[in-house]
């Protein structure tokens, strides 16, 4: 079966017990290529961190610092002309929003902690129209404008509290997945500059994570950050 | 209870959204983008001018000798009116081309808009939608020459390099012959010649006045000396020497015309530009060769581009050679990347490519980018050292890069041209590529090989240097339906012999090829039923060529 292989699998003449210093197959240096950075098909791997941001609702005081989100995913890009391209991505990222162990605080509920935080991991599905800002680039990804929105699905959300054992002065950590507030999916609109590898990214929450027939709080909306296109 | 409405977070997104775009995207100078545009006007508003006004005697001379016209349409300068007229509507005019009769600018799409109505313009192409300088290495053959010698371990002293980077050559012909490139003037193009004046193999140069005229395009101004070391590598490569009688490059006595085209971490598309600037005013100051390491590949262009006459760079460059220059580029340092192929403008079909060897194999050197052109062109036309002794800024060190194999060829040419200065740019290309070792064998990783100063100087007769003919080295039979090919000196061990060989389309074009090292006899064996009806295979080892045509056996 190898030798039947075989001759289909060699690109050209044989040496026998011999150095091949050099060979090329020059055929497919006219071919157009249909992927690459700057043709018709393009995927590459990103990661990607920020911060939250947007006014916090009230009884829900977010520490804006301590509030990140890290994710990774992956970008389709489909080239439909030098400006215009339509892309698709999928991510899966954290974010942690930490919560202002203050007098404002009422929910979940007004009991102080060390550390509280609600931990949500996403699984996103977006889409989006990109229009490049420099024409004639080569095969390059280029300086870009990125205008998208996002359909997330909440694999997990966590409220998270750590305390400190007044006896054993040891860190009490308590979990709760379980939570009767929250919703399933989230949308979301995104804006992208993109620099080559880099992109500014800067996306918006339509959708609140927690049930508004529940509750009457929610989570910062806004997310500002940059991502790493891996290329 | 405060609810962040929908609202509110809408405009949030194109607040924060506004904010990142105005800082990210192109503002230069004025509240709308800005772009670079290539301006072609119809006529030159019958301006006139005497040949001397403009051109510089070396450039009459030339053109004089060539027979070509002392001065023809696109020697003349752009019409002043339309200028003056252009700058009124626009921010910058960033350069002017007597070639092209075109003008670079700078402006806004709704200035463009009026530009467009101009009754004396012809034509307007987008080089560049934004202008603001973006991160990055610059696209060039520059940025890819590494400062270290590539390759095996050196086996051999620098001494030994750089007798070999001028032996491979027979450069030690021309000193012989006494040429010395003595009348003839050579451009260098590149990004900066720091520590030139510093360099002990270029004190000649300054001592005795070589460097005729320099210019930096970049910057605006004459000083050259900056930058980086590039170009003083390269100008040490066509010049410099160890010591009298040690040379690095093969004409210490030419003169030269310095130029700097690049700013380093600035646009491709205006980089271009100053070079297309440079080759006009090296032409206008009377150069006989110009000598460029510079080139782009992927950063502004697709493969496609390099088809020897769609790109503004190699539409220059193939009109200087028509005004009797010989432009010499480097054929670019891709092979390792996914761009593979030459650079812009080697592509050119009046520009000679020139790809590097690794001197410790003499095959092509693995950075050296391939052949052909995209419409299948033969490119690189020859090779040279790609890892050579030359000035690195003030002090000597080992480089490599097809930028420096470039200049080595240059260094030959201009003994050429002294020997026979009645030669053009033309004659002079054709000339080196049958003085290739491989020639009239060639492949797109070699071209015609290695120029050979005994093939490409006039002997004095009886010279012992002066080419015989070569009796068959090597010889082809039929076995089992397959084509077995033997050498007849197959050479002692620790002597590295390569055979060549490609295979040849009936359009002329070479589908296949390869490099086979000589270790026995029956060096190769190819099946028959790998070649298709009308191909040719054809074969080279040690001077002889010869060739096996399907269907002529």
């Amino acid at each position: 079966m190898l030798m039947l292989l075989c001759p289909i699998l060699w690109p050209g003449p044989q040496a026998q017990a011999q150095t091949v210093v050099l060979e090329r197959d020059t055929r497919a240096d006219t071919l157009i290529r249909p992927y690459g950075k700057n043709y018709r098909h393009y995927v590459y791997p990103t990661l990607s961190t920020g911060l939250v941001a947007g006014p916090s609702s009230q009884g829900l005081p977010i520490k804006f610092g301590g509030s990140i989100y890290l994710g990774i995913g992956v970008i389709y890009k489909l080239k439909l002309s030098g400006f215009w391209a339509l892309g698709a991505g999928v991510d899966f990222n954290g974010v942690r929003y930490r919560i202002q162990a203050d007098s404002t605080k009422t929910f979940p509920n007004a009991t102080p902690h060390d550390k509280e935080r609600y931990a949500l991991s996403t699984l996103s599905f977006s889409a989006f129209v990109r229009y490049n800002l420099d024409g004639r680039r080569g095969n390059n990804i280029g300086k870009f404008l990125d205008l998208g929105a996002t359909l997330g699905v909440f694999t997990q959300i966590e409220y998270e509290t750590f305390d400190r054992d007044p006896l054993t002065s040891e860190t009490i950590q308590t979990i709760r997945t379980d939570l009767p507030y929250t919703n399933d999916f989230s949308f979301s609109l995104f804006a992208r500059a993109g620099l080559y590898n880099l992109m500014f990214y800067v996306g918006a929450r339509l959708t609140p994570v927690f049930n508004q027939g529940a509750v009457r709080v929610d989570l910062p909306a806004l997310q500002l950050g940059l991502t790493v296109g891996i290329h | 209870m405060h609810r962040t409405g929908i609202l509110y977070k809408l405009s949030s997104l194109l607040v924060i959204g506004g904010v990142v775009g105005w800082v990210l995207l192109p503002q230069p100078t004025a509240a709308q983008p800005q772009g670079m545009y290539w301006v072609q006007l119809t006529d030159k508003a019958q301006a006139r001018a005497q040949p001397a006004q403009l051109l510089h005697p070396a450039t009459l001379a030339r053109r004089q000798h060539l027979g070509l016209p002392l001065l023809s349409p696109d020697d003349l300068p752009l019409a002043a009116p339309y200028l003056a007229a252009l700058r009124r509507l626009t921010d910058s005019l960033w350069m002017t081309s007597r070639w092209f009769n075109a003008v670079a600018l700078q402006a806004t799409a709704r200035q463009m808009a009026a530009v467009r109505q101009l009754p004396f313009v012809s034509a307007v192409t987008c080089l560049q939608a934004n202008l603001r300088p973006r991160p990055g290495t610059p696209n060039s053959l520059v940025s890819a020459a590494s400062a270290s010698a590539k390759g095996p371990p050196l086996k051999a002293t620098a001494q030994a390099l750089v007798e070999g980077q001028i032996g491979r050559m027979q450069g030690d012909l021309c000193a012989q012959l006494g040429l010395t490139g003595k009348g003839v003037r050579i451009a260098v193009l590149d990004i900066g010649f720091r520590g030139a004046r510093q360099a002990r193999s270029l004190h000649h140069l300054f001592a005795n006045q070589q460097i005729e005229s320099t210019y930096d395009f970049a910057h605006h101004k004459e000083k050259v000396y900056h930058g980086t070391v590039h170009g003083t590598g390269v100008l040490s490569c066509i010049a410099g020497r160890v010591t009298d009688s040690l040379p690095i490059g093969l004409a210490p006595d030419a003169t030269f015309l310095l130029a700097i085209t690049e700013k380093g971490m600035f646009e491709p598309a205006v980089e271009q530009l100053f070079w297309i600037q440079a080759l006009e005013w090296a032409e206008q100051q009377g150069a006989h060769i110009v000598s460029s390491s510079v080139g782009y590949t992927s950063q502004r262009y697709f493969y496609p581009d390099a088809d020897g006459h769609s790109t503004l760079l190699t539409q220059a460059a193939n009109r200087a050679a028509a005004k009797g220059l010989l432009v010499v580029n480097a054929a670019g340092n891709a092979a390792l990347d996914a761009w593979e192929h030459i650079a812009i403008p080697a592509d050119g079909d009046s520009v000679l490519c020139i790809g590097a060897t690794n001197p410790y194999t003499d095959v092509k050197a693995d950075y050296s980018s391939y052949g052909p052109t995209f419409n299948r062109r033969l490119k690189p036309n020859l090779c040279a050292y790609g890892t050579v002794l030359c000035s690195h800024g003030p002090e000597l060190a080992i480089v490599s890069g097809t930028s420096y194999s470039a200049p080595l060829v240059v260094g030959l040419a201009a003994c050429a041209l002294q020997q026979q200065p009645q030669r053009g740019g033309m004659a002079l290309f054709r000339a080196l590529e049958q003085a290739g070792h491989l020639w009239p064998y060639a492949d797109y990783a070699h071209g015609y090989g290695i120029p050979q100063a005994s093939k490409l100087l006039q002997l004095p007769p009886g010279h012992p240097a002066t080419p015989q003919p070569v009796p068959p080295t090597l010889s082809y039979t039929r076995q089992d339906n397959a084509l077995v090919v033997r050498v007849h000196n197959v050479p002692p061990p620790g002597i590295i012999r390569n055979l060549y060989y490609h295979i040849q389309t009936p359009r002329g074009d070479y589908r296949y090829f390869a490099v086979v090292r000589a270790e026995q006899a029956d060096v190769l064996r190819i099946p028959l039923t790998r070649l298709q009806a009308g191909e040719t295979v054809r074969f080279h080892y040690e001077g002889y060529t010869t060739q096996y045509t399907v269907g002529q056996e």
